[in-house]
């Protein structure tokens, strides 16, 4: 357990050694804010302008376009958890620690999660009280959300991880990231469009059935829970088998 | 000379490739299995707003809690379409209806049938008047038209509702609605009493009533009939001139325990001329005993939008009052205010008076801004922008802004209230045989048959609200203000619950306004010159961009202190490092 903990720490204060994460953290601030106060929604079924023109206290703005940020911040900050070790060739001293593989895979989705939660916090809380200063803010749906996003995070995170053990490049680990969490997004879009058997799939495993339809309107719904673990399990199940290879191989 | 190959490790690595992949396939096989149980499963779920839109509510539960027998939801829908939006429309109603069922506690059983699959179910809906919609869009590079079902039929105690059309938003108040009326013991009876003059126009409101309540005009109570011991509520909308025997019975009613809604007007407009025609209600004596009667005058709130498309600057009239939610207007917290953001009111009438000793204090639950005036209606409307301003002038010159209100409720014991009752007038009246010895008072009926018990009236000054402004049904607001009405009069308070699950008015902190308080002027709007509106615009938008920056600074902070905590401990480990290698050296 030590030796998790030991992993986890190590990849949650990781990022905060690079650039990168400070530089995504002040592109998500500029995006978030100005999305929320400025430009608002203006696409979709339910298009809204920005906060002081909707004049309504409510976070349903950010919440709209919480999937879309984490396509983009995410793969910046899990591009380089294992592909930056492949290169580097810090990978193989890392596979002789005296630590399974899977309390590697784990630890290192852990402590990433980990700086991702820290980072949206930091953007995020201020809004929160600025809001709720300015009117009656729901701060139900408001924890709500945060647990959905959070499910969602997770699964995010662990899809970034997966693509990151599969090459050495992190702009590749990052480009193959974004693309896959937008393509994970475009699955709402599409079950629009598709014929209805599919349409029922399709929507079934996007973010929108499960967190825009859910938590961001105040459900804390078991079925995002179980969605969100699946994605998980799935993703840090394959970076397993990917590790497990190499080290056998 | 090549190294001997290791041929046990080269079948061991071998076999431990392929048990890789065939877990990775098992794992993703696992999780699209898991993803279709877990949509199929009953989902734990819990509604954490506070307006609790998304889930049922406990009124829901408390109108099932109250039904005897068992209640069958027969939902006609077209569960397979080609078109996205309806399979996740209709994923949307099913999960409501499961809600519904699992709610019910095995009362409920919902029944789904597809009459677009089935024609067995077509020729069953259709019997039961249920249609389809026919629905254009686009799949793939085609346009597909397709027949939508959404018709459901609420079953018990031997009848039923048939519902043509709902949808996820209006399906918990229409079912529970039909739930809570199928389980009286029989169709509650409304009498209708219209204004002579209005009997057409109030036609569609009507209509909208018989669809819950069975409406029987009250007739005869001018020649002394008593009102039908069978009616529930009764509705007296707009009433002109009503005889003093019909007054007397309606008074009588009420104070056993009768529950009435009286719209009462003292004006009306001829919107072609403008020529504006005193009534007499013939009421209003028996309103004023409670302190409701319906002024002469009518309000002239300032708090209308003062501004037109385009930026066009309005004088506010007479003409409509916006009974708007907030300072003033609807309040929010009134059930009759549930889920009414808003009511229209053409020359609406203040309701003045004093409550008679014994009589319940009344509940306002609409009244105007606290800067209307009240002024005595002219012979015609002058709706011109100069007379507007004419008139508003005197009015600010003569009178103080005030509040006023414009409708209440009152529930309680009416027949208590020791005012003495008036006779009717002596005056000989067609049709309405004086008793004898005198029109006897309420408290000392003659019959004896006058028993004291809970009464409730509600009163609005006005009844043009209720009017179509085109041919049709009343405006959605006023069909919500006349529901929450006969709900309240019905004490049915589980569904105006229902109907008041309308997200919570959140509004923002009024930046324009704060910015005119802090200039410390009385005068409304209309009177600010143009360098005070700028500087309340350049003050508000101000504060805004100061909000805004508040929200990005504290971003930028919080970002800023957790790189210089995260810098901290390895600056003073280099300088730890540094040190020691100096004492060394």
């Amino acid at each position: 357990m030590n030796r998790f903990l030991a992993v986890v720490r190590r990849e949650a204060l990781e990022p905060m050694e690079g650039a990168a994460f400070w530089v995504a953290g002040a592109v998500l601030a500029v995006l978030a804010h100005l999305t929320f106060f400025l430009v608002g929604v203006p696409f979709g079924a339910r298009p809204f302008p920005g906060l002081f023109a909707s004049g309504f206290a409510s976070l349903d703005i950010a919440f709209a376009w919480a999937p879309t940020i984490l396509a983009g911040l995410v793969p910046a900050l899990t591009m380089g958890a294992w592909a930056e070790e492949r290169r580097s060739g810090t990978e193989e001293l890392l596979l002789t620690w005296p630590v399974s593989t899977l309390a590697l895979v784990a630890g290192k989705f852990c402590g990433r999660l980990l700086s991702l939660v820290v980072l949206l916090l930091a953007v995020y809380l201020p809004m929160v009280a600025v809001v709720r200063w300015l009117g009656p803010l729901d701060l139900g749906t408001v924890f709500a959300a945060s647990v959905g996003l959070l499910w969602m995070s997770a699964a995010c995170v662990a899809i970034a991880t997966l693509v990151s053990a599969c090459t050495r490049d992190q702009l590749v680990a990052f480009l193959v990231s974004t693309l896959a969490l937008l393509a994970l997004l475009g699955l709402g879009l599409l079950a629009r469009i598709a014929p209805g058997d599919l349409a029922e799939r399709l929507w079934s495993a996007s973010p929108q059935a499960h967190f825009l339809e859910t938590g961001a309107r105040g459900l804390v719904d078991t079925g995002d829970f179980v969605h969100g673990a699946g994605i998980v399990a799935l993703c840090l199940g394959l970076t397993w088998v990917k590790i497990e290879r190499r080290r056998v191989g | 000379m090549s190294a001997p190959i290791n041929e046990d490790a080269v079948n061991y690595a071998a076999r431990r490739r392929w048990k890789l992949l065939l877990s990775g396939l098992l794992m993703a096989l696992c999780w699209l299995q898991l993803q279709r149980v877990s949509d199929r499963l009953p989902a734990g779920r819990a509604d954490l707003s506070e307006d609790r839109l998304a889930s049922f509510s406990p009124a829901a539960k408390a109108i099932l809690d109250q039904v005897d027998g068992s209640v069958t939801i027969e939902a006609f829908l077209t569960t397979s379409s080609q078109s996205g939006s309806v399979v996740v429309l209709m994923r949307r109603m099913l999960d409501q209806l499961d809600e519904l069922e699992r709610l019910g506690g095995g009362k409920v059983t919902v029944v789904v049938s597809d009459p677009s699959r089935s024609t067995e179910a077509q020729t069953r809906a259709r019997a039961l008047g249920i249609r389809p919609a026919v629905q254009d869009f686009t799949s793939g590079t085609r346009t597909v038209t397709e027949e939508i079902y959404l018709g459901v039929v609420v079953r018990h105690a031997g009848r039923s509702r048939t519902y043509g059309q709902l949808l996820p938003n209006n399906l918990e108040y229409a079912l529970l609605q039909a739930v809570d009326d199928l389980s009286q013991p029989a169709r509650r009876v409304l009498g209708w009493m219209p204004g002579a003059d209005l009997a057409t126009a109030l036609a569609p409101a009507r209509a909208q009533l018989s669809r819950r309540f069975d409406v029987r005009d009250v007739r005869g109570l001018e020649s002394g009939v008593a009102v039908d011991a069978d009616i529930d509520l009764i509705v007296l909308a707009g009433p002109r001139d009503l005889h003093p025997r019909a007054a007397y019975e309606l008074e009588r009613w009420l104070r056993a325990g009768g529950r009435m809604a009286v719209f009462a007007d003292r004006t009306r407009l001829d919107l072609q001329t403008g020529l504006i025609e005193e009534i007499e209600t013939g009421f209003g004596e028996q309103l004023k005993v409670f302190g409701l009667m319906p002024d002469r005058r009518v309000v002239w709130d300032r708090e209308l939008p003062s501004r037109g498309t385009g930026g066009a600057e309005f004088y506010p009239m007479p003409l409509l009052t916006s009974a708007v939610d907030g300072a003033g207007g609807i309040l929010p917290g009134h059930p009759i205010g549930a889920a009414q953001p808003q009511i229209w009111l053409q020359l609406v009438h203040p309701l003045k008076g004093v409550p008679a000793a014994g009589a319940p204090v009344p509940d306002v639950f609409l009244s105007s801004s606290d800067t209307a005036f009240q002024a005595l209606p002219a012979g015609r409307l002058e709706t011109g922008q100069r007379a507007l301003k004419d008139e508003l002038n005197t009015l600010l010159a003569r009178t103080a802004p005030e509040r006023f209100v414009l409708g209440a409720t009152l529930v309680g014991e009416l027949g208590r209230a020791t005012d003495p009752v008036r006779a009717p007038a002596a005056a000989p009246l067609p049709g309405a045989p004086e008793p004898e010895g005198g029109w006897p008072p309420l408290e000392r009926d003659a019959r004896g048959e006058v028993e004291v018990s809970e009464s409730r009236l509600v009163v609005i000054g006005d009844v043009n609200w209720l009017v179509p402004q085109s041919p049709g049904q009343p405006s959605g607001l006023a069909a919500l203000l006349l529901e929450n009405t006969v709900d309240w009069l019905a004490a049915r308070p589980e569904l105006i619950q229902l109907r008041s699950k309308q997200p919570t008015p959140r509004p923002l902190r009024d930046f324009e306004r704060e910015a005119f308080e802090a200039l410390d002027r009385e005068s409304v709007l209309v009177n600010l010159s143009l360098s005070e509106r700028r500087a309340i615009e350049r003050s508000a938008g101000r504060a805004r961009w100061g909000a805004i920056a508040a929200a990005f600074g504290g971003s930028l902070a919080l970002l800023v202190g957790l790189f210089a905590i995260q810098r901290r401990p390895r600056v003073a480990r280099v300088e730890l490092a540094d040190g020691r290698r100096g004492g060394q050296a």
